[in-house]
């Protein structure tokens, strides 16, 4: 038995151990914190809390005092939403043993998740005099659970596309160094020296995955750290560590600093800008001059957006709907793991914002939202 | 059609989105002297188009005689390699041929379903053989013993 059910049971007793008499049991019902009814054989509300109230107004989209819903048929005031559950049971109705939980789609947008308990109300000679009715929201802890759910599933990929990842290289290593090996026997050297430049690569390729695999554990921390910072060092840190990489081309970046500040978590939005331009870069037009990545941060009535567009080949519409999957690639032409935009709208989500992509080509553009810290 | 063939000499056609790969897999291949046409191809939606195209085009889809042998990986983006020989398996193609399937692991699990596990007694009926990369000189042996 759960918590909440043990709490339910630990009511009802109360209810019916320490009330002998209806007005006792009147009483008792509006004391509790939990929202609860009494009602009579015929589901006429002879009793309620004012945590009925203020749940039965939320759910009806209408105001319901505790006094407007006594005297109220059940069925008609809350059956269509939570619908009674009590069977027959000779000449009786009698509730459920469990508790039922109802999804309601509320008229005003979104979703609650109601648990009802009903349970039976005998007097002390054992005649049936009604029903105490309790009802829990517990639309968090579906959240909750949907949650972990989403968790558990995000953990199976992970571990699914890591073995791949992982084995991937070293065979590829382990089948480059067979080569070498039959090479050796046969006493030719000539192609060696490329498998072990090929052995090389996949080394680098484990290396990055374990960058990324880094950047992605970075990315699922809970807590953020806000400062207020500049944004062009920042982009301009970010353009110096790219550009010490040789085996990048020169890139053109241009900032259009409206908002020469942001509020926000810096870790999290130099890695935020440090994917998407590498995947500018990475992707860039071999029939472009030259890549051209620009930067446009301006200050939206929400927060800050900030918009990175580039010249390069563009998104292909077959695989715009998954970009922001986890090991989504894009193109098997080039290195990857298909972490890096997983990695961008994750950091943005735990910053509470938006990340859409707003053009797919020509200009390639993606959109952040970040709202005020 | 994207220039992601790279034609060598006929009999087998290498799909693995990994170009190191498919670089071993056609060396090793190659070195066992004994299969004719090596294709490659690191584009799996290409690859697939060529049987497709052959149905209406017959042996020009190929540039010659349908691969004998194709050496399919099956972790790739756009077509997984299973649903890639499923694919293959509905268009009837009516030359011997024979598919086997590559992985990096000893299971065969679906990219987009990884929870579920492909067992070998399962495999669907169009896949001949499952094997472990990396492609070694005795597997390569084996397989032209078997398909050739």
């Amino acid at each position: 038995m759960n918590a909440r059910a043990l709490t339910t049971v630990q009511l009802t007793q109360q209810v019916t151990t320490t009330s002998t008499t209806d007005l006792a049991v009147i009483e008792l019902i509006r004391s509790l914190r939990v929202p609860a009814l009494l009602l009579d054989p015929a589901h006429v509300v002879r009793a309620c809390n004012g945590s009925l109230g203020k749940m039965a107004s939320e759910l009806l989209a209408y105001t319901c005092t505790e006094q407007q819903i006594i005297g109220c048929s059940y069925d008609e005031l809350l059956g269509a939403l939570l619908p009674h559950t009590t069977e027959p049971n000779g000449l009786e109705q009698i509730a459920p043993p469990e508790p039922v939980t109802h999804r309601i789609d509320l008229t005003t947008g979104g979703q609650r998740w109601i648990e009802s308990d009903w349970q039976n109300w005998h007097s002390e000679n054992g005649v049936h005099h009604g029903y105490i009715v309790f009802l829990r929201d517990i639309s968090q802890d579906i959240a909750a659970d949907k949650l972990l759910r989403d968790a558990n599933e995000e953990l199976t990929q992970v571990q699914y596309h890591l073995s791949h990842d992982l084995a991937a290289p070293i065979a590829s290593a382990r089948g480059l160094l067979g080569l070498v090996t039959d090479d050796l026997a046969a006493g030719i050297l000539d192609e060696v020296p490329e498998f072990v430049s090929e052995t090389e690569q996949q080394l680098q390729r484990l290396d990055r995955l374990v960058s990324d695999l880094m950047s992605l554990a970075r990315a699922g921390v809970a807590n953020s750290t806000v400062s207020e910072f500049a944004l062009k060092p920042l982009i301009d840190e970010i353009a110096s560590q790219l550009s010490l990489n040789p085996r990048e081309l020169e890139t053109s970046v241009t900032l259009h600093d409206e908002c020469s500040h942001l509020r926000s978590d810096r870790v999290r939005i130099m890695q935020i800008l440090t994917n998407l331009i590498s995947n500018s870069r990475k992707f860039q037009d071999p029939e472009e001059p030259a890549p051209d990545i620009t930067i446009r941060a301006t200050r939206s009535s929400q927060g800050v957006r900030i918009e990175v567009s580039d010249n390069g080949v563009g998104i292909d519409d077959t695989a715009a709907p998954g970009m922001f999957d986890m090991f989504t690639r894009g193109s098997s032409e080039q290195p990857g793991h298909g972490l890096g935009l997983y990695i961008v709208r994750k950091h943005i989500a735990k910053l509470g914002g938006q990340l859409q992509a707003v053009s797919l080509r020509k200009p390639t553009v993606f959109r952040i939202d970040l709202p005020d810290a | 059609m994207p220039d992601v063939f790279k034609s060598h000499t006929g009999g087998v056609l290498i799909v693995d989105d990994n170009p190191i790969d498919i670089d071993i897999q056609r060396r090793v291949m190659a070195r066992t002297n004994r299969v004719g046409h090596i294709d490659t191809c690191t584009d799996s939606v290409a690859a697939l188009a060529r049987y497709k195209n052959y149905a209406s085009q017959g042996e020009d889809a190929f540039g010659g005689p349908p691969p004998r042998l194709l050496l399919l990986d099956l972790n790739m983006p756009r077509i997984n390699g299973l649903d890639f020989a499923l694919a293959l398996d509905q268009l009837d193609l009516d030359f011997e041929h024979h598919v086997v399937l590559l992985t990096s692991s000893k299971t065969i699990k679906i990219p987009s379903n990884p929870v579920s596990e492909v067992k070998q007694p399962d495999y669907p009926d169009c896949i001949s053989a499952h094997l472990i990369k990396p492609m070694m000189r005795p597997m390569a042996e084996r397989l032209v013993h078997q398909y050739f």
